[in-house]
């Protein structure tokens, strides 16, 4: 045979019995590499798949954790999770002033209207709408607020630190004897984005004369003085809490 | 042939941890995330032992505005006092990690309010008269502030009474004070302007 360079080139058979092991000491051989003893192939495969399977194992054990640590800081965070884009989402923000009301919104795409009641709020459902405003879809940030003017009160909700909605009530509406309710959503939660959203209500309670002068403070069990406020669809709410 | 059908065991157990692995390092890789921004907005705290309290400050950014992180044990039986006389109290059955908040707040004509978060309950309460308002007007970073857990993180006995905040006039404005203020806001409020307080009541003995 001739090579490269026009020499001749002797090719060797692998199968010279004189190069290899003959089959007996091929049998000597595999006996003498022992039951439990592997190739380098088999480790390497070994240690491939301990790697895998360890990280694994890990990355399960350090998920656990995490998991726990962050359903701990996820109610003290209060941000506002949107994990379907077609429902409405709101959370309550951490109150830093007393009777502070702020809310983090997401609305879907469509038409919506921020309403406030005044009167005949009860336990359940909904009352008289006093005021409504339209508001767009997206991210929104609700305030509501309940200030003391001359002479009587005045409830104010706020979009984005612009005004939306403004009610004055005469002296008398709100006593301050007490009130039951307030704010919710206190963790984000999503909401059907055909349905009403109920972000505040607070029913007040009411002054009753005693005998020795003084007086008794309840909150009556029907309908009341008070402040609900809600989102709705524009077409109107289709199922109410 | 017996170490080539192990071998091809192992590429299948690799093939199905390597996948696996893939998942739950994405999984982690997104759940870190969530922890990372989580735990910067609100701290966390290193609970090793949960019979005890643990609490860390939380930075503000206002001299008005003060902030911890604070883990309570099961039972815990909590008595929030001030030195201006506000008391709020609790207990939960259950171990609570909440933010307890302390914010001063200038009335443009009446005296400091003070608004107090602790444990799911807060308040709002006015602090001495008008004239104990214009003493500190505008000058809140003169007051010299102790805030436990400043430092980090601070373990304490559940029993143990503690001071959280303590603010303290400066000593010209403690004469000043001296000078102007009624006698009673004069005995409260100089030369601890104000100070509250976990006091909590002691488990008691069977």
């Amino acid at each position: 045979m001739t090579g490269p360079d026009g020499s001749d080139e002797t090719v060797s058979d692998t199968s010279d019995t004189t190069t290899g092991p003959s089959a007996t000491e091929s049998a000597l051989l595999r006996t003498s590499r022992g039951r439990w003893q592997v190739g380098l192939r088999t480790l390497f495969l070994l240690v491939i798949a301990c790697a895998v399977w360890i990280t694994h194992f890990n990355d399960r054990r350090d998920i656990a954790t995490l998991e726990k640590r962050i359903a701990t800081l996820h109610p003290l965070a209060r941000e506002l999770e949107v994990a379907d884009p077609s429902r409405i989402a709101v959370v309550k923000m951490d109150e830093l002033w007393y009777d502070e009301n702020k809310w983090e919104l997401y609305l879907p795409p469509g038409r919506y209207r921020v309403c406030l009641a005044t009167r005949e709020v009860d336990n359940h459902g909904f009352a008289p709408v006093v005021k409504s405003a339209a508001i767009g879809a997206g991210r929104h940030r609700l305030a509501l607020d309940e200030t003391e003017v001359d002479p009587g009160s005045r409830v104010v909700v706020t979009s984005d630190g612009a005004e939306l909605l403004a009610v004055d009530e005469p002296r008398g509406w709100d006593d301050h004897s007490g009130s039951t309710g307030g704010g919710e959503h206190s963790i984000s939660t999503q909401f059907p984005a055909d349905g009403p959203v109920v972000l505040f209500r607070r029913r007040f309670s009411k002054k009753t004369p005693e005998g020795n002068g003084g007086y008794t403070s309840s909150t009556p069990n029907g309908p009341t003085e008070g402040i609900l406020l809600w989102i709705e669809p524009e077409a109107g709410p289709k199922a109410g809490p | 042939m017996k170490p080539r059908v192990f071998d091809l065991l192992l590429l299948l157990a690799i093939l199905i941890g390597g996948a696996l692995a893939w998942r739950s390092a994405r999984e982690r890789a997104r759940l870190w995330e969530s922890y990372d921004r989580l735990s910067r907005k609100v701290g966390d705290l290193a609970v090793a032992d949960p019979s005890r309290v643990y609490l860390q400050a939380m930075k503000t950014d206002d001299p008005m505005s003060f902030a911890w992180r604070i883990y309570t044990p099961p039972g815990y039986k909590q008595l929030l006092k001030s030195n201006s006389g506000g008391t709020m109290s609790g207990w939960s059955s259950d171990a609570r990690d909440f933010i307890f908040r302390v914010r001063f707040r200038e009335d443009k004509d009446g005296p400091i309010q003070v608004y107090t978060q602790f444990q799911g309950g807060s308040s709002r309460m006015s602090l001495g008269d008008k004239a104990l308002a214009e003493i500190v007007r505008g000058r809140w970073d003169r007051l010299r502030v102790e805030q436990l857990g400043a430092g980090g993180l601070v373990t304490l006995d559940a029993d143990r009474p503690t001071a959280l905040l303590k603010l303290t006039m400066p000593d010209d404005m403690q004469s000043e004070a001296r000078k102007t203020l009624p006698p009673y806001d004069r005995e409260k409020h100089v030369p601890t302007f104000f100070e509250i307080g976990l006091d909590p009541e002691k488990k008691s003995k069977p």
